[in-house]
This record gives C-alpha cells, sequence and structure tokens, in this order.
C-alpha cells in the first residue's frame, strides 16, 4: 500500500467514467439501442402479469373479475399514444379532451367508467402495488360498479424522459338506467392527483439503476477506505475532501432511487 | 472535522435543500434534472470557495470538484435518458 489514493479516484478513470455515461445516455435511448426487442417484450409481459394481478386483488376482496374489453384496450392504446405524441403526463388531454370522451369515440357507451394511470415502472407488480396503496386508485380497481377493463403499456418520451407508460381504462355497460351516468375516476379534474410510487415495499429497480447504484457504492466506498488510510497514516496531501465526495455522492444515491421510482396518477 | 464543522454545516444545508427542491419538482424529471444540475454547480462552487478560504487551493482541486460534480449529473443524466434500457 502508498500513499496514492485508489485508481477510481484518480481524474483520468472519472473522466473517462463520465464520458461512457453520457455516451451510453443517447447511444441506448437512440434507434440504435439493441436492447429494444426486450423492452418489446417486457410491454407484453406486464399485459398480461397487470391483467393478472388487478383479478386477483378483485378476488381477494370478494370481487368480480373483470373481463378485457377491446373498446377498452382501444382507448387505453389511444390515451396513451395521445399522452407520448402531445408530450403530457394527465387525465385530460392539453386541448381539454377527457378520457371519457375516447372511451365513448371508441365506441364502449359506459355506463361507469374510470381510469389509472402509471409511469416509470419496472414491474407490472409495483404498477399494481402503487395503485392498491392509493386510496382513489384503489377504489377504482375495487369498484364493484366496473365489469370491464382495457389496458394498454408502452415505451415513449414524456418531457425528455424515455418511459413505460400504463394506462388501464376500466367501464361498465352494466344494465341500469341508462339516466343514471356516473364517471368515477380518481381525481380526473386535477393536475395535482399524482403521488410518488406510494408501494416502496417490493420496489423493482431496473438493472440501470442497479448497476449505477453498485458503482456508486463501490465509490463511496473506496472514499471511506482512503478517509481512513488517510486519518491513520497521517498523510498530507493536496485534495478535495472525500467527505465532500461522499455526501454528494449519497445525494446523487438518493436521485437515482428517485429517478427510478414510478408515478402514478 | 471540528475545523470544518461550519462549513460541513453550510454543504449539508445546501444539499438538503437541493433535495426537498427535487422531491418537490416530482414528476417533472426535467425539471429535477434541471435542479440537479444546478446542485452539483453551487456543490463544486462551495467546495473549491472551501479551499481557496483555507489557502489549500490548487488546480488539482478544482478538477477533482467540477469532476466530482459533472459524475453527479452525468449518473443522473444516464437513469434519466432511461439506462440501458433495461
Amino acid at each position: 500500500m502508498n500513499n496514492h489514493r485508489a485508481r477510481v479516484l484518480h481524474h483520468k478513470f472519472l473522466l473517462s467514467i463520465i464520458a461512457v455515461l453520457i455516451f451510453s445516455s443517447f447511444f441506448f435511448s437512440s434507434n440504435l439501442n439493441p436492447f429494444a426487442d426486450k423492452i418489446k417484450a417486457f410491454a407484453e409481459v406486464s399485459l398480461k402479469q397487470l391483467f393478472d394481478l388487478t383479478n386477483e386483488k378483485r378476488q381477494e376482496n370478494k370481487l368480480e373479475p373483470l373481463v378485457v374489453n377491446e373498446e377498452l384496450t382501444k382507448a387505453a392504446e389511444r390515451k396513451a399514444g395521445d399522452m407520448v405524441s402531445k408530450d403530457y403526463w394527465a387525465h385530460n388531454a392539453p386541448d381539454g379532451t377527457t378520457p371519457w370522451v375516447i372511451i365513448k369515440e371508441e365506441g364502449y357507451d359506459y355506463v361507469y367508467a374510470g381510469e389509472n394511470l402509471a409511469r416509470g415502472f419496472n414491474s407490472a407488480q409495483d404498477v399494481v402495488s402503487a395503485w392498491m396503496a392509493s386510496p382513489d386508485h384503489r377504489s377504482n380497481l375495487l369498484s364493484p360498479n366496473f365489469k370491464d377493463v382495457g389496458f394498454a403499456v408502452i415505451n415513449g418520451k414524456l418531457g425528455g424522459e424515455e418511459t413505460f407508460l400504463v394506462v388501464q381504462e376500466l367501464g361498465s355497460k352494466s344494465v341500469l338506467p341508462a339516466s343514471v351516468n356516473i364517471i368515477s375516476s380518481p381525481k380526473q379534474e386535477k393536475m395535482t392527483g399524482f403521488s410518488l410510487s406510494p408501494a416502496l415495499n417490493g420496489l423493482t429497480l431496473s438493472m440501470s439503476s442497479e448497476f449505477i447504484i453498485l458503482f456508486i457504492v463501490l465509490i463511496i466506498s473506496v472514499l471511506i477506505i482512503d478517509m481512513v488510510v488517510v486519518r491513520r497514516k497521517k498523510i498530507v496531501r493536496f485534495t478535495g475532501h472525500s467527505m465532500d465526495h461522499l455526501t454528494f455522492l449519497l445525494l446523487i444515491l438518493f436521485v437515482v432511487i428517485i429517478f427510478d421510482m414510478g408515478i402514478i396518477l | 472535522m471540528k475545523k470544518h464543522f461550519l462549513y460541513y454545516l453550510l454543504l449539508g444545508s445546501v444539499l438538503t435543500f437541493g433535495l426537498v427542491l427535487i422531491l418537490s419538482a416530482s414528476p417533472d424529471r426535467g425539471l429535477q434534472m434541471l435542479f440537479l444540475g444546478f446542485l452539483s454547480l453551487i456543490y463544486a462552487a462551495i467546495g473549491i470557495a472551501h479551499h481557496l478560504i483555507n489557502h489549500d487551493l490548487v488546480f488539482k482541486i478544482v478538477v477533482e470538484y467540477v469532476l466530482i460534480a459533472c459524475l453527479g449529473i452525468a449518473i443522473a443524466f444516464f437513469i434519466f435518458k432511461g439506462g440501458f434500457g433495461l
């Protein structure tokens, strides 16, 4: 052991990591992404899982399972596509179009209708857990008024961020009198009805985040070892304070976890 | 550590305030990235200013703070852009 800093703290190494991260940010978000097929596969798996998990929760609460409805599925796909193309994250489109208009236009003549949205989650389990942890979304999921459901899971950019969008449209064409036209939705008029993944239990991190977290933990560990060695051997060096970098990197670690958490609306 | 108590108090307060700002900007990831960018710049500035006040500032230290700040931004940007897509 000498009195020098570990190689991972050398300027050249840090500069190389920064360059790799910036290059990867643009490369993997572009059409050259070699994992594009896997992303598509994830979306296909999620649709079935979302449906199964939703009905699992309903059956646990002694409710009738929902049935996949083609018109609601089309409405969900249209809503998801609309959010990506117009770059908004809300129940109502910027031009004021409500989900109920889309559902009606797709041919679903509802008596009851509801909509749950989610984005940025890494598994169907996390999406359903987050909805179940939010009273408004839970009441939609467990409403006895709904008989049909339609899902859409798409990958797209919202506000420059590459993310997965999940749209769940719920409805019923039940035998209730036509004059009873009740719309059920969690705060569909409010833009502030979001919550930041209220269900942290069992939160699944993406592989990218796990990789980055491991890297940050490595740097933090090296900084701690460096601090201990410098103190014990009373080494005098003209370097920045390791404690500063450690504190800053802990903040970055927290931000990575925040960025990887999903949001529901 | 005791010698730099005020400095660490200032740095801790600034980073905590920045974290609160980032959390309050949710779900707007773009705004969160912007706040993180500013916070990283402030982090580097405070670190460099501290060494300047202590009369032990050398060019190597300036580069070190700038690189750590850039590393923070690069990591967050990588996740913001979707990582490896996995």
